[in-house]
């Protein structure tokens, strides 16, 4: 495809977008963390992330996907003409895309995740959003009952998830008839359902790490030097080993690794 | 990326330089002026031998503002990480990296650190200018 149209890409490797590729690395598989108190152990280059570090490595050396960050006017731009084939994404993305993708509508479908072994239906998470009470509230109870109400009550969550593309959190939102309507931007494709079912599926053995942000933000680097050649997708991934196991020894936890 | 952080600043800055210069223009005294007008100058050369010379503490300031203000630069990098995560990572300018390791890695000490010796360096080269420049002075 990209050899006919030089212009376009299968798709679009975010350099800076480290919880996308966590996402795919769960879904292969890859478990880098298991915490017990003070003691993690650590394995951020196990098998799962190098096949996958490896297999986008070889696509974006032979140029098949572009390596442009995501979420800005660019990018948008890209989606919405057409310069990005596909959008590997989470269970926000419909709505999300119908938004800034505007101009493309009726040319997008949605299908579940690939596999890497065929059967297979792990799928995994990319990010989330929370409601937090901070300990300053000067009205910590009526706050946390609204936190809850907010994700509860059956229309909030209804325009949570129609306006705000979030995706619902009450098993009554998932199988109400408007949540599962056609989309007339895919299609009149019923979108949320492969997300319904994605959700079912996702594998909850997965865990964070208590400093999550360095890690993110290491994953970042590492990717953005291996995407500018200085060094190749799997060194990226040992180097966020090393680089992670030193931190958390230097912070006090009891590493295995 | 260099060059487009330097575009930036440097119209970023352009005035406020442009404001220390002109308040230094003002203390030139005009028959100066009316002198090179006699002698038939043009404005470039009234520009070179005269203006210039007499404004030179204030070029000198706005070269130590300006030293400062790129050693210490954190803006500009900042704002292009999103537009660029492969050529900025967070170690790009030491503020940007001081920056990091408080509010990402949680290191707060080693971020202190980094910013007493980043204004250490400051110090330094700040001094070495204005030496370097007062050396040239007639005394």
């Amino acid at each position: 495809m990209h050899k006919a149209n030089p212009q376009i890409y299968m798709t679009d490797f975010p350099p800076g977008d480290p919880g996308w590729f966590n996402g795919l690395s769960w879904q292969a598989g890859s478990r880098p963390f298991k915490v017990n108190g003070t003691n993690v152990s650590i394995h951020l280059d196990d098998a799962p992330a190098l096949q996958v570090a490896n297999y986008w490595g070889t696509l974006i050396n032979q140029k098949v996907i572009q390596t442009a960050p995501d979420f800005t006017n660019d990018w948008y731009a890209g989606l919405g003409k057409g310069i990005y084939a596909t959008w590997i994404t989470a269970a926000w993305g419909p709505v999300f895309l119908s938004g800034v993708a505007a101009q493309s509508s009726g040319k997008w479908r949605a299908a579940p995740l690939p596999h890497w072994t065929p059967g297979a239906t792990a799928t995994s998470n990319w990010g989330g959003s929370t409601d937090a009470v901070t300990t300053q509230s000067q009205h910590p109870k009526e706050a946390t009952e609204f936190a809850m109400w907010l994700n509860d009550n059956k229309q909030s969550t209804l325009e949570l998830n129609q306006k705000q593309f979030l995706f619902p959190v009450v098993k009554s939102v998932l199988s109400d008839p408007s949540f599962n309507a056609p989309l007339s931007f895919y299609g009149n494709q019923q979108v949320n359902q492969i997300f319904a079912s994605a959700s079912n599926n996702v594998d909850t053995s997965f865990q964070w790490s208590p400093f999550q942000d360095y890690v993110y933000t290491q994953l970042g680097d590492q990717l953005g030097s291996a995407i500018s050649g200085k060094i190749t997708f799997e060194q990226a991934m040992h180097n966020l080993q090393n680089n992670v196991v030193n931190y958390a020894k230097s912070q006090g936890f009891t590493v295995t690794s | 990326m260099l060059p487009a952080i330097g575009n930036i600043v440097t119209w970023q800055y352009t005035g406020y330089n442009m404001i220390i210069m002109y308040a230094a223009l003002q203390a030139i005294p005009p028959d100066l002026y009316e002198a090179a007008l006699v002698d038939g100058a043009t404005g470039w050369e009234v520009a070179r031998y005269i203006k210039i010379p007499l404004i030179a503490p204030a070029i000198v300031l706005t070269c130590v503002f300006s030293i400062i203000g790129s050693l210490q630069l954190f803006t500009e990098p900042s704002i292009m990480s999103t537009l660029a995560p492969t050529v900025i990572q967070d170690h790009y300018t030491p503020n940007l990296y001081a920056y990091t390791l408080a509010f990402t890695n949680q290191q707060y000490n080693y971020s202190a650190a980094i910013s007493f010796t980043l204004g250490a360096i400051v110090f330094v080269c700040s001094y070495i200018f204005m030496f370097a420049t007062n050396r040239g002075r007639a005394r």
